[in-house]
């Protein structure tokens, strides 16, 4: 007589089952590990800075002596008021990465949510949205977000902490969140229509699923392995576009980010004085993180869409 | 066979970019010494003109100080050598009526003389402008000041004689660039306001004449061959605009540049070591304050403790203005006291007998000498009405041509975190800035703290200009009738000794009210290079206020 | 699969070309919108000079003369919408007198042979180098090619420009690191002004290439694994077609498409890119004009070069999608 497991956990099995195969394929690139073990690292930085390297450091508390290079005591030098740089950068690797992922987690949604409905109602919903879709893709993110961010940092921007966050630092969050999900928009779209024509929505419909269900429960667990393999690229996107804001000006410098130390260090006038420690480091951690979101980006997408057959 | 045909495309490619770049990098060394030889001397600012008309805009400075004299001016009254339209002045007993002998024979950069007469133009013209729409307030030469001014005589060519209602040292102390009136007689006041661009080649009496204008690039200037004092010996001058420090200094480094100011202290320190480059440093009248925002009603801040002077006192003893002066600057600036810096030397005091010192400890007992406790130990206080305190400080990301470190913004801030009162920093762009600074009545106030910074000149109302009631200079809303009283009395003298003690009434009735905290008196950096030219000044090589050194600059 | 990204395919070249039209008046619009609605009043700034207090009779006549005191819709708006469409885009708050058309005409040529430039190398080098190894997949080259490609992608290109500085410019002194040139260099002949300028132009646009390097060598290299491993490509090889021939009849045609693409949209971001760089390099372009504008509130500025920058890239994706049409056999 064979043993016969209930349904749920032949299912189980089945999803663990899944799980352990993509990881394995997953990892199996080496771009990917890569990717995931630098990212573990500034994770890491950004979960626990005090631990590592104490309070952040401000003219108040900084000991050293002014854009002194790398030496035993400050292992990445100072910066121009005697700050330690490596402290700022395990700082700024907190205000970096919450910035860029929870505005990626913003724009993924709004994505998503938008793509999703003009693919499934179609025509003049569709066409509407696509219309919307189009002017945010239109106008670069970051032009729009060098704009809109005074606004808001106006309306929004006041005194106090919200969770240890300054409220400029949610303005950055939420303008490079509101900017950015036009491509995601575009693909989810995409995704959508070809999705609607499969068997499964059909049955569902039949069956007098509603909408927003046969939206959230059939299309959407079909939609997830696109939507990750390109929200690494957006959320790269959005170091970029905050690293470039915060080079601008308008990041905060007493909650620094890695480009807001960039625009330090250019105002302080590294550059010009060869203060080459001040200026690589940040910018360097910038493009690590870039890379591994990269990475896993590329090796999400190629685990998903196996493309690659030998040719003879 | 395609590895051949790619290697191929690769090699030629290489060949190309190697013979470029040789070329390329051979013509370096043509650049380099290019600066000695052809005597154009190359000078660069942080400066964004926008125009070269002196009546719509602060802005225009550099360049047209070279272009353009001033009757007498403060580099006149500093620097017995360094003189501008007028030869000599002199006032009568009364004090009413000044007398100024202008140069004789000075000629205008195309030809025509410069006389009285013109001087008398370009006062007229201003004072024409007075309480009309157009009133030309929003630039160099501005009608600040001429309030009391009755009449501006042409006695002959080159005498020219102003009368005042009351005394008044406007006539020595204004910086008004004095404009040709064969040039500007058809210009309209409003169009001087706005939009008449004043295009090179400009018409002046300084050495070097505006000859080329690129917004945002630099500014072409030519010998003036009618000069009084005879054609400069250096063939042209070349300001260079830049936004920010960093290209100043590279530029003095590899010789592009003979000056450079505005340079960071890291900066100064590095060329400091280079051998081809001396290092300077000068006393400014700029500086930087901290500012309460005073106003009640409409656009207060969000404690009733900022209208409060033993507030405002007491948070006075917790910033150490000479920690700001070391670690902030780096000591390139003098500690704040009053309102008085220490270039204005007429004027300067160190207030000893008033004079707040830093003490945390004192601040906190003051506070609650004051009545504002930590009631319930959380280590913020709050204040009479039970409020905790939650200050906005903000600031901008840039304060006048000398810029206020972000490192004093975060010293003072931690200062007043430490004394229990948390200050969270905002940092503005200057149109927000502006925005936020301006009067209550315009939308502006809601804020709590200010640091900011300002340059005006050394003459003893602009001294006073950041208590006086609504001026656009006051940016703590403060209003005092005594200070206002005084004044008035500063603006009706011209006598010296009664206007210093004039002055150091005021400083010492603001001081004690505290509606500014003044951080520090911070110093031009510049620097320039050793080769090339000679003439630059000893004290300051550069003037901050008129054409010098350009009047006497010659090759090595 | 051609289920993914529809083309124009299934559509008339009039109904693009609409679309295009559509989203160019609803970026006007938004455009106009936008602008004012940032905090920061302008005839305060532009009367931020006075010493003494204004009055409001001033205040109302500055209003006036640059006609921000009529009410935002719909007088505003029409006189925005008729005046644009004429060609006038309004006088600079900011650069009083100047015209907004002339501000962006002068500093539009130096941006565009930064951007341009940049574009240009990039497209040479980063097409060539991806084809390359996409083609000879696997590998020291590729590999690589590939992890260099996609670091430089990652890079920002300004901390990239700042780096250059460094080294090309404060350490070695070989090339300068500010400008698009020296006032003065030109006056000798015409070729030292040439060699001068192309002297500042190095490593600006380096800085901008280098990233865009890295994004067509990816996209090139990608285009090409694809297509590589297609079956008309098997097909043709067991017709017996050598490598260089499927190379050139089938492959390079077929992995152009979506590197057209890239390049016809990228077109349009060549300004908003070039803004952080001009920014380091103190370059007089479009870019820092948009920075100095933002500043100073100068809505006619900010206007003309959201509605520029707005109309090249619609009639880039325009061209991108047009184009896109033509080249790709499955949508015709």
């Amino acid at each position: 007589m064979t043993e016969t497991l209930p349904a749920t956990d032949n299912r189980r099995r089945i999803r663990v089952r899944a799980i352990k195969s993509f990881l394995s394929q997953f990892l199996g690139h080496g771009g990917a590990r890569l990717g995931v073990f630098a990212l573990i690292l500034f994770m890491a930085m950004a979960a626990m800075p005090n631990l590592l390297v104490g309070p952040l450091q401000t003219a108040m508390n900084a000991t050293g002596d002014f854009l002194v290079s790398p030496s035993q005591v400050n292992l990445l030098g100072t910066d121009e008021a005697g700050r330690d740089v490596l402290n700022l950068i395990v700082h700024g690797a907190r205000t970096s990465l919450v910035i860029a992922l929870v505005s990626t987690l913003i724009s993924l949604v709004v994505g998503t949510a938008v793509g999703m409905a003009a693919g499934y109602y179609g025509r003049w919903v569709d066409s509407w949205l696509m219309r919307m879709t189009d002017f945010f893709f239109v106008i670069p993110s970051f032009v729009l977000a060098l704009v809109i961010t005074p606004v808001v940092l106006e309306t929004i921007g006041r005194s106090g902490n919200i969770l240890g966050f300054r409220p400029s630092l949610f303005v950055i969050i939420l303008v490079i969140g509101l900017t950015s999900w036009a491509f995601v928009a575009r693909i989810v779209r995409s995704q959508t229509l070809t999705l609607r024509e499969r068997q499964f929505v059909e049955r569902a419909r039949v069956l007098g699923t509603s909408n927003l269900k046969v939206m959230l429960r059939h299309l959407l667990p079909n939609l997830v392995p696109q939507i990750a393999a390109n929200g690494a690229l957006v959320v790269a996107n959005a170091i970029y576009t905050e690293t470039a804001l915060s080079f601008l000006g308008l990041g905060d410098p007493l909650q620094p980010s890695w480009g807001t130390l960039l625009a330090l260090a250019q105002r302080a006038g590294a550059a010009s004085s060869g203060a080459w420690w001040y200026l690589g480091a940040p910018g360097l951690c910038v493009v690590i993180v870039s890379l591994s979101f990269v990475l896993i980006g590329n090796a999400l997408d190629d685990t998903f869409n196996p493309r690659r057959r030998a040719i003879p | 066979m395609e590895d051949f045909y790619f290697s191929r495309r690769f090699v030629l490619k290489a060949l190309l970019a190697g013979t470029a770049t040789s070329f390329i990098a051979s013509s370096h060394a043509l650049a380099a010494s290019a600066s000695c030889s052809d005597k154009i001397v190359r000078v660069a600012g942080i400066a964004a003109p926008d125009t070269m008309n002196p009546f719509a805009t602060w802005a225009s400075f550099w360049p047209t100080t070279f272009t353009y004299d001033v009757l007498v001016g403060v580099d006149a009254q500093r620097h017995p050598d360094r003189q501008g339209f007028a030869k000599e002045w002199s006032v009568d007993d009364k004090e009413l009526t000044w007398t100024f002998k202008i140069w004789p024979g000075m000629k205008w950069s195309d030809g025509k003389p410069a006389t009285a007469k013109d001087v008398a133009f370009t006062y007229e013209y201003l004072k024409k402008s007075v309480g009309t729409a157009d009133e030309l307030n929003v630039g160099w030469n501005n009608t600040s000041g001429m309030e009391q001014v009755q009449s501006i005589e042409v006695v002959d060519e080159t005498t020219l004689r102003i009368i005042t209602n009351k005394p008044t040292r406007w006539p020595v102390d204004n910086t008004i660039m004095i404009v040709p009136e064969h040039i500007w007689s058809s210009v309209s006041q409003a169009d001087a306001r706005g939009t008449f661009r004043n295009d090179p080649p400009l018409v002046g009496t300084g050495p070097m004449i505006v000859a080329e204008f690129q917004q945002g690039q630099f500014a072409r200037l030519t010998p003036n061959t009618h000069f009084r004092k005879g054609q400069p010996e250096i063939a042209g001058l070349i300001f260079r605009f830049f936004p920010s420090a960093d290209s100043i200094a590279q530029g003095l480094k590899s010789g592009d540049l003979d000056y450079g100011m505005n340079l960071t202290a890291a900066q100064w320190t590095d060329l400091s070591k280079d051998e081809a480059i001396v290092v300077g440093q000068g006393r400014t009248e700029a500086r930087n304050y901290l500012a309460f925002n005073t106003a009640s009603g409409k656009g207060a801040g969000s404690t009733k403790a900022l209208q409060d002077e033993a507030f405002r006192d007491a948070v006075g003893y917790a910033i150490d203005q000479k920690t700001i002066a070391e670690r902030a600057f780096r000591g390139h600036a003098d500690p704040g006291v009053g309102l008085v810096m220490p270039a204005a030397t007429n004027y300067y005091s160190e207030l000893k007998d008033i004079k707040r010192h830093f003490d945390l400890e004192e601040a906190a007992r003051r506070l609650d000498a004051a009545g504002y406790k930590d009631a319930d130990g959380d280590g913020i206080r709050e204040d009479r009405d039970g409020n905790k305190f939650q200050l906005e400080l903000i600031t901008g990301t840039t304060s006048g041509t000398i810029e206020t470190p972000l490192a004093a913004v975060q010293l003072v801030a931690g200062w007043l975190g430490q004394i229990g009162i948390p200050a969270s920093v905002t940092q503005l762009d200057p149109g927000a800035l502006d925005a936020r600074t301006a009067s209550p009545e315009q939308g502006g106030g809601s804020w709590d703290l200010l640091i900011s910074g300002g340059w005006l000149t050394p003459s003893a109302p602009d001294l006073l200009v950041l208590g006086e009631a609504d001026n656009t200079g006051n940016n703590s809303y403060w209003k005092s009738g005594e200070f206002e009283q005084l004044i008035s009395e500063v603006k009706s003298t011209a006598d010296i000794e009664k206007s210093k003690a004039l002055v150091d009434k005021a400083v010492r009735l603001i001081y004690q009210d505290a509606p500014y905290i003044i951080l520090a008196y911070p110093f031009m950096l510049d620097a320039r290079r050793k080769d090339c030219f000679q003439g630059w000044g000893t004290a300051d090589m550069f003037s901050m206020w008129s054409y010098f050194p350009f009047d006497r600059l010659k090759a090595i | 699969m051609s289920g993914g990204v529809r083309g124009p395919g299934g559509h008339h070249v009039g109904q693009v070309v609409f679309r295009a039209v559509i989203t160019l008046l609803m970026v006007g619009v938004l455009n106009f919108l936008l602008f004012r609605v940032i905090p920061g009043d302008p005839a305060a700034m532009l009367l931020a000079g006075a010493r003494s207090s204004v009055t409001t009779e001033q205040m109302q006549a500055q209003r006036q003369s640059w006609g921000l005191d009529k009410p935002l819709v719909p007088d505003q708006l029409v006189s925005y919408l008729s005046t644009t469409l004429q060609g006038d885009f309004g006088y600079s708050f900011k650069f009083r007198g100047k015209r907004v058309g002339e501000l962006i005409i002068e500093r539009l040529p130096e941006t565009l042979a930064l951007a341009g430039l940049a574009q240009i190398i990039a497209i040479i080098f980063g097409i060539f180098l991806g084809i390359y190894a996409g083609w000879r997949r696997g590998g020291v080259i590729d590999n690589l090619t590939t992890g260099t490609s996609l670091a430089l992608y990652s890079t920002p290109p300004f901390w990239l420009g700042m780096l250059l500085v460094v080294g090309f410019s404060t350490m070695l002194g070989w090339l300068p690191g500010y400008g698009s040139y020296s006032p003065g260099a030109g006056d000798g002949s015409f070729l030292a002004g040439l060699i001068d300028r192309l002297r500042h132009l190095i490593l600006p646009v380096l800085s901008v290439a280098l990233g865009l390097i890295g994004q067509y060598v990816v996209v090139a290299r990608a285009a090409m694994s694809d297509v590589v491993t297609e079956d008309y490509m098997v097909t043709a090889r067991a017709k017996g077609l050598t490598n260089g021939q499927m190379l050139r009849r089938h492959a390079f045609r077929n992995a152009l498409l979506p590197v057209v693409t890239l390049i016809t949209l990228n077109l349009g971001y060549v300004v908003a890119g070039a803004i952080t760089v001009e920014a380091v390099f103190a370059w007089p372009g479009i870019g820092s004009l948009t920075v100095e504008a933002l500043n100073a509130r100068d809505y006619p500025v900010l206007q003309g070069i959201f509605l520029l920058l707005g109309a090249s890239i619609v009639f880039a994706n325009l061209i991108a999608d047009l184009i896109y049409g033509l080249l790709d056999p499955r949508v015709r």
